[in-house]
């Protein structure tokens, strides 16, 4: 599995929306998915665990869109050990 | 309205077993569970106590309830949710009442959760997001409700080694005056942590035993102190009579009364002459012929001196006195799942007709303190439960033809 689709299927399932809902990279946070304040702490800390990072809070604040997190994160796991995500 | 209260699900989650069937059978045979305390619990004290029962490692993966966990679901919450599940399933609804209520008991808050927050602050490693949830002392009864879609009122309990029993006691009184048809109640306890400083805790207050063999031996005259045991939960479904008829639910027995009163003396110390504890007993039995007394029988100095003598004045020579044993002689002391576990225990012993016996030598003169385990018709029971701060409770349990 992708990092793009690990974070599609975290956010799913956060916001407990069916597999039918479709959530892409231009997908946006708010208007689209409509993650509030306490669902972006649980994506966080559900992020941190499954790809083993730390995240600063204050990287969501300029992130509006999904594509924008599979960027960060993908940025910040490969400065990890250089290994690429496969599960 | 009276309505009459019955239990149709038992769920055990212990060291002793995982679900009635291991864990009576266990009980029956007085099986030892006690281990020699971790090298990790000695750094900087030296315990007195040497032996305790550790929280059973369970595999929650083979459970249905498992995908809808969360990573940072609890240890207390899990363990309350197995025995929930279990409890569930040996009720066999067909259709679970969705008002159903849930009633918890825990003495003190998983505390590896705040530890390892306060670490994680001081050290600047990672914090975990979800320490407020998983530290909050409702999380079980709130996991309860969230895991079996149920919008019954859903609360928690708390009188120390008394919680649960006080949990049931509510939970009956709820169904009896009608507010509602099932309740989902119980007890856990998870007071696991590496470095022993939890069980240090109750070490330093001599509560202990510091038997050299891990069985401390309630009711002896050998005893020391409690077993420690730092993780179990219980979970009963209580139902009302006429509904638990309809379905044609197996019936355990019947939560015939339930009485709960303050010693009103002394943050852990028990009022030394019982009085309390002998207007409680006087109040639940009400002159009823009791079959078997499941006593608190912590094995302290303290406790089973007290509780000895109560008996004594209340039912008088050994030859006149209900069957007694201590369960805490066999699986410890699991503080807030204590109360539970033993109204678990007199229902199946109602049920199946067998007392354990209480693994002791020297007994305190002139109580009916069966060694072995016992095979008898128990018509009756009674669970008593007194927990640090004065909190003493107890629960009537009546075999009943349906």
């Amino acid at each position: 599995m992708s990092i793009q689709d690990k974070i599609v299927e975290i956010m799913k399932n956060i916001v407990n929306k069916g597999t039918d809902f479709s959530i892409d990279l231009e997908s946006r946070l708010v208007e689209d998915i409509g993650l509030d304040s306490l669902n972006k702490v649980l994506l966080i800390g559900d992020i941190e665990d499954e790809f083993q990072l730390e995240i600063n809070d204050s990287m969501f604040s300029d992130i509006s869109t999904v594509g924008e997190i599979v960027d960060e994160i993908s940025k910040l796991y490969s400065l990890k050990d250089g290994v690429t995500y496969e599960k | 309205m009276k309505n009459r209260v019955v239990i149709t699900g038992i769920g055990p989650v212990s060291a002793l077993g995982i679900g009635k069937k291991e864990f009576f059978s266990n009980l029956l045979d007085l099986k030892n569970i006690s281990v020699p305390v971790k090298e990790s619990f000695l750094k900087t004290y030296k315990l007195k106590s040497k032996f305790y029962v550790p929280t059973p490692a369970i595999d929650y993966s083979t459970y249905n309830f498992y995908s809808s966990l969360r990573r940072d679901t609890p240890e207390n919450a899990r363990l309350s949710l197995l025995a929930a599940h279990l409890a569930l399933e040996d009720a066999n609804f067909t259709v679970l009442d969705k008002n159903a209520a849930v009633i918890w008991g825990t003495g003190i808050v998983n505390l590896e959760v705040p530890i390892a927050a306060y670490q994680a602050n001081i050290t600047g490693t990672r914090f975990n997001r979800m320490t407020i949830p998983s530290t909050m002392t409702n999380a079980p009864a709130a996991w309860i409700s969230i895991i079996n879609g149920l919008h019954g009122d859903s609360y928690t309990i708390n009188t120390a080694c008394a919680s649960s029993t006080y949990a049931i006691g509510e939970g009956f009184r709820k169904i009896r005056s009608g507010y509602a048809d099932v309740v989902i109640t119980g007890g856990v306890e998870l007071l696991r942590e590496d470095s022993g400083g939890i069980m240090r805790g109750f070490d330093v207050l001599t509560t202990l035993s510091k038997s050299n063999d891990g069985n401390p031996m309630p009711f002896s005259n050998a005893r020391s102190g409690f077993l420690f045991n730092e993780g179990s939960a219980c979970c009963l479904i209580l139902e009302n009579y006429e509904s638990a008829l309809r379905r044609n639910a197996h019936i355990y027995a019947e939560v015939s009364n339930y009485s709960a009163n303050s010693d009103a003396n002394n943050i852990i110390v028990m009022e030394p002459t019982g009085n309390y504890i002998k207007l409680l007993l006087e109040d639940l039995i009400n002159s009823e012929k009791i079959d078997y007394y499941n006593a608190h029988g912590t094995g302290t100095i303290l406790n089973d001196n007290i509780e000895a003598k109560v008996i004594q004045d209340l039912f008088g020579d050994k030859e006149t006195q209900p069957y007694i044993n201590s369960t805490k002689g066999i699986l410890g002391h699991s503080i807030g799942a204590s109360g539970a576990i033993e109204a678990a225990v007199c229902a199946l012993s109602i049920d199946l007709s067998i007392i354990h016996g209480n693994r002791i030598y020297d007994p305190i003169d002139n109580l009916n303190l069966p060694l072995n385990t016992v095979s008898c018709e128990v018509k009756s029971a009674i669970s008593t439960s007194f927990g640090f701060g004065g909190h003493n409770a107890g629960l009537l349990f009546k075999k009943i033809k349906y």
